[in-house]
């Protein structure tokens, strides 16, 4: 590599992007209110980079408040009109052989959490094999609604409980330089302990939030209910407590934590 | 009923993309807000495409290849420049002299960058700012990657005759 490209590298490590939007609701909205995904038309062409098979097709283009209000909605209708196939050519290009396919002739009822993004609905035993480390569950709080995504590297885990209280795990750690640059004006940052793990209370009103994951990269995420946020670092885990409603009570549900069986 | 692939999981492809859409899109248009918009109509448009996408292609190229022409189309209807102004992250103190002087030197870096024509500004941004390797540059790029060697070894010698310009 030559100097001007370690200069490259090294810039690249400190550049400050903007802070990236969430765009999974706005998308979503969208795309359930134009056409939907079907296979089976023929297609089996390359699309040329920088062309667009859409560019023909009708557009329209909601507002963006209005988009993201109906984004819930969407995703719920689109996901009970699930997958009727057997094998589609399109999941398994897109790594997700593993979703589950299955004739739904009337629309489910939605699960806990299922509007928050945070993966696909699966179990705790089926995410433990596919996490990169062991992850925690709360005590009595009763039995959570579980999600996996494969992103960052490591996986996610999402623990959504009865009464709100939302519990999500990846691999990484905090870096307070780049994680106070997210706080908007009024929100802080309480630092806490937690069984001797460090941890920040961040009340106010968080949305987004940095993190390192253990490939060393940075990266931002959404806080996905309205309210306060607790940040525990354990281990080599971030942890992320939302939906309590005081800093005491998500102490304690951190508190009771205990490695899944 | 035809098949139809599960929202949530797009949803989920969506989250795992968005970052390096958006900054792909922020290296044409130098616009958060332009960004955020070019980066949507991208999502959009793939999932639209999908149908017709080749089995077994990689996502993230295809996917910033839409991205970037929808970056293209909104900065030409704008009738401007981009104006790329990516800065470097403030020191986290009181630190070192080495490392002050360190920072200076990348912000002067990006800022040459953020002044260089798109075509070479695509490619760096690939390359080194986005970590896309060779063959992803190539497809996102829509050129061979033999071309992406040759655009990139100009790219790079054109940042180092500036550099020494500014020194």
């Amino acid at each position: 590599m030559t100097p001007v490209e370690q200069m490259l590298r090294a810039a690249a490590a400190d550049a400050d992007w903007p802070v990236t939007p969430d765009l999974a609701a706005s998308v979503m909205a969208r795309i359930g209110g134009l056409s939907p995904l079907q296979t089976g038309d023929g297609g089996a062409g390359v699309i040329a980079p920088g062309a667009s098979a859409a560019d023909a097709r009708p557009r329209f283009r909601l507002r963006r408040p209005l988009a993201i209000a109906l984004a819930a909605l969407l995703l719920l209708a689109a996901t009970a009109a699930a997958i009727p196939g057997v094998r589609d050519p399109v999941l398994d290009w897109l790594g997700l052989r593993s979703v589950e396919v299955e004739r739904v002739p009337h629309p489910l009822p939605a699960a806990p959490g299922e509007h928050l993004g945070l993966g696909k609905r699966t179990t705790l035993a089926a995410a433990r094999s596919r996490l990169g480390f062991r992850p925690v569950v709360a005590t009595g709080l009763g039995q959570p609604t579980v999600y996996y995504g494969g992103f960052p590297p490591g996986g996610e885990i999402g623990l959504v409980y009865p009464h709100g209280i939302v519990i999500a795990e990846l691999s990484g750690r905090l870096e307070t330089r780049y994680l106070m640059k997210f706080l908007p004006p009024g929100t802080e940052a309480d630092p806490v302990t937690i069984n001797g793990d460090r941890a920040l209370w961040i009340h106010g009103a968080p949305h987004q939030y940095a993190y390192v994951d253990k490939a060393g990269n940075i990266h931002t995420d959404s806080v996905r209910t309205a309210g306060n946020v607790l940040l525990w670092h354990r281990r080599d885990l971030l942890i992320r407590i939302e939906g309590a409603r005081s800093k005491a009570r998500a102490l304690a549900i951190a508190r009771s934590a205990r490695e899944a069986p | 009923m035809g098949c139809r692939i599960n929202a949530g999981a797009y949803a989920e492809l969506v989250r795992e993309h968005q970052q390096v859409a958006f900054r792909a899109a922020y290296l044409v248009t130098g616009s958060a807000a332009e960004a955020e918009d070019a980066a949507q109509e991208g999502f959009v448009k793939a999932w639209q495409a999908l149908p017709k996408f080749r089995e077994g292609a990689p996502f993230r190229p295809w996917l910033l290849a839409i991205v970037v022409n929808e970056a293209r189309n909104r900065r030409r209807h704008a009738g401007r420049q981009a104006a790329l102004a990516l800065r470097a992250l403030d020191p986290p103190g009181a630190g070192p002299e080495e490392e002050a002087a360190a920072r200076a030197d990348h912000e002067r870096l990006l800022r040459i960058v953020g002044g260089m024509r798109e075509d070479d500004r695509l490619v760096i941004g690939y390359r080194y700012f986005l970590d896309l390797s060779e063959a992803e540059t190539a497809e996102a790029l829509g050129i061979p990657r033999g071309t992406v060697k040759s655009r990139l070894a100009r790219a790079l010698a054109r940042l180092r005759d500036q550099i020494e310009v500014e020194a």
